[in-house]
């Protein structure tokens, strides 16, 4: 299946490439002609009009099929589930918690068109600036999912030997979930590890139980996070809406996952969350991506799109000018 | 304080290889790696950031470019070595790093 996907995957690039570039050198090379032979070209126009903007369609959803296959080909290349000891793990590390069954919304595609990484895959990419990423590894697991590398334990041990890596990590980062053991994790680290070392991730939904369930469990470790504002609005990409977290001085801060409209393709949702975390990043001294990037990815976002449509309604002007002269 | 060593290498990945990396540490400038060139440095015992970035970032829309902070605590024989890795992908590739940037570079940090 895999080789399979690879092989759509270089079918659908190669077209769209030679398609596009053609395209493009055809689109200029018609201007010279049309220029030079004057009113013979137009007349040969009358019987084309319209097939300019079918051929530009045709490619873009040939571009489209490409990656979409990218995408599927990169979700099927998922390494084999490793026997990790995790006292064998020397530096320092940041261990991810989360409640298994979430692993199959942070197993999608934060951007089909974008980016082909899992939403995983991007937190994990944003936490690698501190230090790598372990997760614990559900025990059903066929291969080991796109992201964190899994150390896999078994039932007996799972409680021991998430306290020994929290104990010894550098970042706690926890996923707000559902089940029973997640909040087990939850209280665990509130016991046993400093504040500033824990990161909570609060992912969109409709209810606002596993934030009042926080709130709870926090307010019983003498934390209170009444007066804070922690989102779990539904986002244009991933499923994270908000982040809570301890500064030095032990005071909660929250920040809301912020995702401007028009600049898709041009602000990666690695630098979204960048920017998000970047209170907390400044505490291990990391910078964050400049807010003026959104204003200038705006403006060539509309500029491209405009470009593209401009082209398109030129390109059928012309044909139709041709017809009407 | 203690000094610890910090060697970092470059590998020699196609991608990119015709432009150098500008290596930061602690935000400063501290010198441009070829492909497959190293380098080595001292810093003080204490959390560092080590960033890297590609000549010509600032012309590009999406940037080949890793911040990570070291930890020299970790270290058994104050030295760490750090191998910079530069991944293809190719959805940056195919359009020209329109959608993404056409690499992907990664630094892998052992602390000995």
């Amino acid at each position: 299946m895999k080789h399979f996907a690879a092989f759509l995957t270089f079918v659908f690039g190669l077209v769209s490439l030679i398609g596009f570039s053609g395209y493009f050198m055809m689109c200029f090379e018609e201007s010279q002609y049309t220029h030079q032979t004057g009113i013979d070209y137009q007349m040969s126009l009358m019987e084309m009009i319209g097939q300019d903007i079918f051929v530009f369609v045709i490619l873009l959803l040939l571009f489209f099929l490409f990656a979409v296959c990218y995408s599927w080909y990169h979700r099927l290349n998922k390494k084999k589930k490793d026997i990790l000891d995790p006292n064998d793990i020397n530096g320092p590390f940041v261990l991810y918690l989360r409640s298994f069954v979430d692993d199959k919304v942070t197993g999608k595609s934060v951007s089909v068109l974008s980016d082909e990484r899992t939403e995983e895959e991007v937190l994990v990419e944003i936490l690698t600036d501190i230090a790598p990423v372990y997760a614990i590894g559900d025990p059903k697991d066929i291969k080991m999912p796109l992201g964190a590398s899994r150390v896999y334990v078994d039932d007996d041990h799972w409680k021991s030997t998430v306290q020994t890596m929290a104990e010894r990590a550098e970042v706690v980062a926890l996923r707000l979930g559902k089940t029973d053991s997640f909040w087990w994790e939850v209280r665990m680290v509130l016991e046993n590890i400093p504040l500033e070392k824990i990161l909570f991730i609060v992912p969109e939904s409709k209810t606002f139980s596993k934030v009042s369930n926080l709130y709870k469990i926090l307010l019983d470790h003498g934390v209170d996070i009444e007066n804070y504002d922690i989102t779990v609005e539904k986002k244009r990409r991933g499923s994270i809406s908000s982040f809570l977290f301890f500064d030095q001085n032990k005071i909660p801060k929250t920040c809301e996952v912020q995702i401007a409209r028009f600049t898709r393709f041009l602000v990666s949702y690695a630098d979204i969350l960048r920017s998000t975390l970047a209170e907390f990043r400044a505490m291990f001294g990391l910078s964050s991506p400049k807010s003026k990037s959104i204003r200038y990815s705006r403006v060539f976002f509309i500029l491209l799109i405009l470009g593209l449509i401009g082209m398109v309604v030129g390109q059928f002007l012309k044909d139709y000018a041709a017809l009407t002269y | 304080m203690k000094k610890i060593t910090l060697n970092i290498s470059r590998d020699k990945s196609y991608v990119g290889a015709a432009v150098p990396y500008r290596i930061f540490i602690k935000g400063q400038e501290v010198t441009r790696l070829a492909v497959g060139k190293s380098f080595t440095t001292e810093i003080l015992d204490e959390p560092t950031v080590l960033k890297i970035s590609m000549v010509g970032n600032a012309l590009s829309i999406h940037k080949i470019e890793k911040e990570v902070t070291l930890f020299p605590n970790y270290c058994k024989t104050n030295v760490i070595d750090c191998q910079i890795r530069t991944k293809a992908k190719w959805l940056g590739i195919l359009t020209y790093g329109l959608l993404q940037a056409a690499g992907e570079a990664e630094i892998g940090i052992e602390y000995k």
